[in-house]
């Protein structure tokens, strides 16, 4: 009886212990806490990572031998495409320069990209966060844009001082303003995640034109994320005669578990 | 408890949390990370006392939830309710030990603890999120077995141990 008690007593006192860190988590009291066992557990969680990583790779290579000569040819031909879009843009680039010195506008400073390497992600299969081994004292801040090969990637949700969850752009809560790149009125809409991965523009007007292979970047508007950043392509659109909105399914060619380093967006003051 | 088993437990339930944060998180069987954590929770709670299990739900629960973006404390609230419902029917007479009350606990907690994070996104029961849920039922319960053969394994050891009298004091 008396060693019965004892046990109720340690299950009640473990659940209190559960409790109370809960509660004061959601105080904000934990923040210093869970910060520090951020920066303890980074290296080991980067370690698992890479290793996490390196064993994937195993498994992708071994799967999709067959495809890999249709796939070098394909970015063959992208790179050739990229190249030539790359030599106007230097020249536009040039004229726009030229340009602001005429009217007197100083250069805009850059963006600099932060490299973080992802130590991990979210454990379940509905929500969608990374953790990446860069915080504030890289000078990450809450709400910056975190992209990967031009790509966004997702937006900073929360920032300890080596490490930062990285809210991404396939969650079903994301939320992003984004516009049509190649339609003739540019029309706008907002991006949000779906669950298996796909994203979805709507709220795009119904009398738009917005085709398949039309590239979607982010517009600037209503939150931290800068204007210009590619989100994806479109793949379908659905239309609906009496509706007053139509919306797009976009598909995005970033791999989201095969993430190893991304880049945080830093703009300067 | 001695210290030893006490440490090793802690560096079990991290090891496990790191293995599901950052190993499946890349590798994704099916595309789908397993819930690792669950599946210790589930095997401690048949298998072992009370209070190690219940101590390996909060301890585990927090690490992922510390991990996790969103709803700080689900993940713990989630293992805990799951250690308390296997030990009460411990207590009511369950059959702890069997193959059989370890899946059936595998699949139960995998469909609810789905149903849960479903509930907090406010997102439907769609076709792509049955299916998820169909492989990580799969895999998990994959896991569990092997988790079985494991425990089967290390008691059969330690009953030869025993009966040699390694490591008794005469």
């Amino acid at each position: 009886m008396r060693r019965n008690s004892s046990v109720n007593r340690r299950l009640l006192g473990l659940l209190a212990l559960g409790v109370i860190v809960v509660v004061t988590y959601q105080l904000g009291a934990l923040r210093p806490v869970s910060g520090l066992i951020g920066s303890i557990t980074a290296p080991f969680q980067g370690a698992f990572s890479r290793f996490g990583n390196t064993t994937a790779g195993w498994f992708s290579v071994a799967g999709s031998a067959g495809q890999l000569e249709t796939q070098n040819q394909q970015l063959r031909s992208q790179v050739a495409s990229l190249r030539q879009q790359l030599s106007q843009d230097t020249e536009l680039k040039a004229q726009n320069d030229q340009l602001r010195q005429q009217l007197n506008v100083g250069d805009l400073p850059p963006d600099r990209l932060v490299a973080a390497e992802v130590i991990g992600y979210q454990p379940d299969n509905f929500r969608q966060f990374i953790t990446i081994g860069r915080g504030t004292t890289d000078g990450i801040k809450t709400g910056m844009a975190v992209v990967e090969q031009g790509t966004l990637v997702g937006t900073i949700q929360d920032v300890g001082p080596h490490t930062a969850k990285v809210f991404l752009v396939i969650d079903p809560n994301f939320r992003v303003a984004a516009l049509d790149q190649d339609a003739p009125n540019r029309p706008t809409g907002t991006i949000h995640g779906q669950i298996g991965n796909g994203l979805e523009m709507d709220q795009i007007a119904q009398t738009e034109t917005i085709k398949p292979g039309d590239t979607i970047v982010t517009s600037g508007l209503g939150g931290d994320v800068e204007k210009g950043l590619i989100v994806g392509h479109v793949q379908t659109n659905t239309k609906q005669d009496n509706g007053v909105f139509q919306s797009a399914q976009v598909t995005t060619d970033i791999q989201f578990n095969r993430l190893e380093i991304v880049y945080v967006v830093v703009r300067p003051q | 408890m001695s210290p030893l088993r006490l440490i090793g437990g802690v560096l079990a339930v991290a090891a496990t949390a790191w293995l599901q944060i950052a190993w499946f998180g890349h590798v994704r069987p099916l595309g789908i990370i397993p819930n690792c954590m669950l599946l210790v929770v589930i095997m401690l709670a048949l298998l072992s006392d009370a209070t190690p299990a219940l101590a390996a739900a909060i301890g585990g629960g927090l690490l992922l939830d510390l991990a996790s973006g969103s709803d700080f404390g689900l993940n713990m609230a989630f293992y805990v309710v799951t250690a308390l419902a296997i030990i009460a029917g411990r207590q009511l007479g369950l059959h702890a030990t069997s193959v059989i009350t370890g899946i059936v606990a595998a699949i139960l907690g995998t469909v609810l603890y789905n149903l849960v994070l479903l509930a907090a996104l406010k997102a439907p029961l769609s076709g792509v999120a049955v299916s998820r849920i169909g492989r990580e039922l799969l895999l998990n319960l994959i896991l569990l077995l092997l988790m079985y053969v494991v425990v089967a394994n290390l008691r059969g050891r330690s009953r030869v141990t025993a009966e040699l009298g390694i490591g008794v004091p005469r």
